[in-house]
């Protein structure tokens, strides 16, 4: 957390920083792609796409928005989600779920992270169990809402209000007041 | 979206799908569309970054995992090209307010101080805006297929002093379509099958998102079909942006040019339900669009807002693209 930023280095065109972004946050993307590829190849080609996204993206990159980590993990979750809608996948990797309703990072990994993943790990703990398996399945598995309330039983308008409820209440409490209330969320 | 449908419930159930599953094209439409209503621009990234932490804190992978040194070879390599080839792009950004006079123009590049290979690091770290402009041509480049860009910046200077002194080359100013206070134009150059364009205040665009698209319309294609001109990206909207193109088929007379925005790799047809901008070069027929390739609401939709954008004597028509 308290590394110097990388992306304000590729964005001014100081090239040596590609090395240390590799390092830094290469097994990160790694394992995103792993986890929303159909196969090997497909998690290498997508790995190469994102790294490119990100020094695209390196402009925009705004500290106070986010950590370096968590930006450099959406711009590679939207590429990894556009990359599976263009190839109609819904859901690549499938867990099983009781892996996915009991593990979690270890606490103090959490918060070498970033502060985000920190408080995002804070909620999922407040969480009821359910609602928290609904969320994980859906940020971590890349797992349709319709695929979700097939897995687990629950109807469909449950599994969307669940993780709408639960991205909601961690973006209001990274970021203040949504604006957004949701009707009935509110 | 049913008009009874809370605006709120609305939002929030795109804002959520995008940061979870992605978007139809219809659907970001939509959501551009309420965020802009609602002055929250910003909020769909803020919910992809709190979808991006659930996910760190959910992964079960304790943060040991490393790139494979094959692929983390590949992607050093990429990066090479990808500076490489930023470092060697002509100089396309110009200062903002200009006259878009193609004289400005090279002028400018004339003073880029990258044909001075010695100093071109130095110079490059310190010129982001340079390098963020030339961004842009690059991947408009690199996703054309056209040529590869291993060009210096002479031989790009020398192209756009080619197609200024050409005879047969002609330009017209952009009118704003669903574009908004957008400005620049297009030169066009049939012998020499090039050109380029220079816009101020076109929005830079997320490529992972939308891309622009541009088409281009032949005099003598007697149907409105227009050439494919390639897709290509804004990456710094403050200030001028200059993106040369060369269209994917031979342009026998380019008359009318049209951008669109499309998702990332364009499209084979335009809806046309996003067009920010379109420029007919002057003195030219306007190109009528075949009732049976063009839906009729669309298209007297967008022709009323062409005429409230430029006024009652616009004539020019919004062919259909395919």
């Amino acid at each position: 957390m308290s590394q110097a930023p990388l992306l304000p280095r590729i964005a001014s065109g100081d090239q040596t920083a590609v090395a240390d972004c590799l390092t830094r946050y290469g097994g990160l993307v790694w394992s995103l792609a792993r986890r929303f590829s159909a196969s090997q190849q497909a998690a290498e080609d997508a790995v190469q796409e994102i790294f490119l996204s990100v020094w695209k993206a390196a402009p925009r990159y705004d500290a106070s928005l986010s950590a370096e980590t968590t930006f450099v993990a959406m711009i590679a979750r939207r590429k990894l989600i556009d990359l599976n809608r263009r190839k109609k996948h819904t859901q690549a990797n499938d867990f099983p779920l009781e892996e996915v309703s009991s593990t979690f990072r270890s606490a103090s990994k959490i918060a070498e992270i970033s502060d985000e993943a920190e408080k995002a790990h804070h909620l999922l703990e407040q969480l009821p169990a359910d609602q928290q398996q609904v969320i994980k399945l859906s940020v971590y598995n890349g797992m349709s809402h319709s695929k979700i309330a097939e897995t687990t039983g629950l109807s469909l308008g449950t599994v969307k209000t669940h993780i709408r409820r639960g991205l909601l209440r961690l973006r209001e409490t990274l970021y203040g007041n949504a604006g957004v209330t949701g009707g009935q969320l509110s | 979206m049913s008009s009874n449908t809370n605006p709120d419930d609305a939002l929030l159930r795109l804002l959520s799908d995008k940061a979870t599953m992605g978007l139809t094209e219809t659907e970001q439409r939509e959501l551009e569309r309420l965020l802009a209503a609602t002055e929250m621009n910003g909020e769909a990234e803020r919910f992809e970054i709190a979808a991006a932490a659930l996910d760190l804190a959910s992964n079960v992978d304790d943060g040991d995992t490393e790139l494979p040194a094959e692929l983390r070879q590949k992607i050093m390599s990429s990066a090479n090209e990808f500076f490489h080839t930023a470092q060697t792009a002509t100089d396309i950004k110009t200062p903002p307010k200009s006259d878009h006079s193609t004289q400005q123009i090279s002028v400018k590049q004339n003073q880029d101080p990258f044909d001075n290979g010695s100093s071109r690091g130095f110079r490059l770290r310190e010129t982001l805006g340079w390098l963020v402009a030339a961004a842009s041509l690059v991947f408009a480049l690199w996703i054309w297929n056209v040529q590869p860009l291993n060009t210096n910046s002479n031989q790009q200077l020398a192209t756009v002093a080619q197609l200024d002194s050409s005879t047969d080359s002609v330009d017209a100013e952009w009118s704003n379509v669903h574009g908004k206070n957008v400005s620049g134009k297009v030169v066009w150059s049939d012998q020499l099958q090039q050109g380029y364009m220079v816009f101020e205040n076109l929005p830079a665009n997320d490529p992972t998102v939308e891309q622009y698209q541009l088409w281009i319309f032949d005099k003598d294609v007697t149907q409105a079909t227009p050439t494919d001109g390639g897709v290509f990206d804004i990456v710094n909207d403050e200030g001028a942006s200059t993106v040369f193109f060369r269209p994917t088929h031979p342009v026998t007379k380019g008359v009318q040019f049209a951008v669109t925005i499309e998702t990332p790799g364009g499209v084979q047809k335009s809806s046309r339900e996003r067009l920010p901008v379109l420029a007919t070069i002057p003195g030219t027929t306007k190109m009528p669009a075949k009732a049976e390739d063009v839906d009729a609401g669309d298209s007297v939709k967008v022709d009323r807002e062409l005429k409230q954008n430029q006024g009652a004597s616009t004539e020019e028509a919004v062919p259909s693209m395919e």
